[in-house]
């Protein structure tokens, strides 16, 4: 069996991914590098210092939606969102921003 | 260390900043304004040429700039809140969330500049390259107004 890769598949699945874990505050890991230290999920370890989610938030929609490139076929979406393809990217920018608001108040 | 990777980081961004401006505007021109003007020798570029040039060098950039983050984290974010300049964080985040969703347009950007593509999807092809174009000016900007106000040890 030959494997496709979707890339609109691909785009969709990571925006989804990467925005459900940035506004649901779910990274797969944390870095801390302060120390060099990783932990698996959300949860803060408390004494290694400040705590980065971006390498986490990363790696699981860029994994997640690896898979969902290869399972589902992109026939159906690029037929279907022909032209407007480009309004997922536009909104998970959007969603970002308006999480990011808290900075700016 | 860090202050070769990020000067190293800059001069990719100059370049990739140079590339999708180029494809970006060739892509948006709908017509020559003056034969041999400055603007349609400028946008006059073969667009499809400089499709992998801008998946490289944005992965490339993203990637040096994922080594510095946590430099960053540590040496610039910290006195930031300090300084009570939650604005300069917050443009910070939206720069590494844009970079971020930034990564994912890259294999559909490629698919859509296929030859195939050229006629079902024109309109995808030229926001999509919108898209990333205005991601690369936003990071580069703030990246630049962060380093003027304090830059890496």
């Amino acid at each position: 069996m030959k494997l496709r890769f979707s890339p609109i598949v691909f785009m969709l699945a990571y925006c989804l991914v990467y925005t459900a874990a940035l506004l649901w505050d779910l990274p797969a890991f944390l870095y801390y590098p302060l120390g060099g230290h990783f932990s698996w999920g959300p949860t803060v370890v408390e004494g290694l210092g400040p705590a980065m989610a971006w390498y986490g938030i990363l790696a699981e929609a860029a994994l997640i939606a690896a898979i969902l490139a290869v399972i589902v076929p992109d026939r159906w979406f690029a037929d279907r969102m022909q032209n407007v393809l480009w309004t997922v990217p536009v909104a998970a920018m959007l969603i970002c921003t308006y999480l990011m608001r808290i900075f700016f108040g | 260390m860090m202050i070769a990777v990020l000067i190293v980081h800059g001069l990719l961004a100059v370049a990739l900043l140079g590339a999708i401006t180029h494809q970006c505007l060739s892509a948006l021109r709908a017509k020559p304004v003056r034969p041999l003007s400055f603007v349609d020798r400028y946008t006059g570029v073969n667009q499809r040429a400089f499709t992998w040039a801008v998946v490289i060098l944005y992965a490339t950039t993203t990637l040096l700039g994922a080594i510095i983050y946590p430099s960053y984290r540590l040496n610039v974010r910290v006195p930031f809140e300090e300084m009570a300049l939650g604005w300069a964080v917050g443009l910070f985040e939206l720069k590494e969330h844009f970079g971020g969703l930034g990564l994912c347009l890259l294999p559909v950007y490629v698919w859509l500049w296929q030859p195939q593509q050229t006629q079902s999807h024109a309109r995808d092809r030229v926001v999509i390259t919108m898209i990333l174009a205005f991601i690369v000016w936003w990071d580069f900007i703030v990246g630049h107004v962060l380093n003027n106000i304090r830059g890496l040890p």
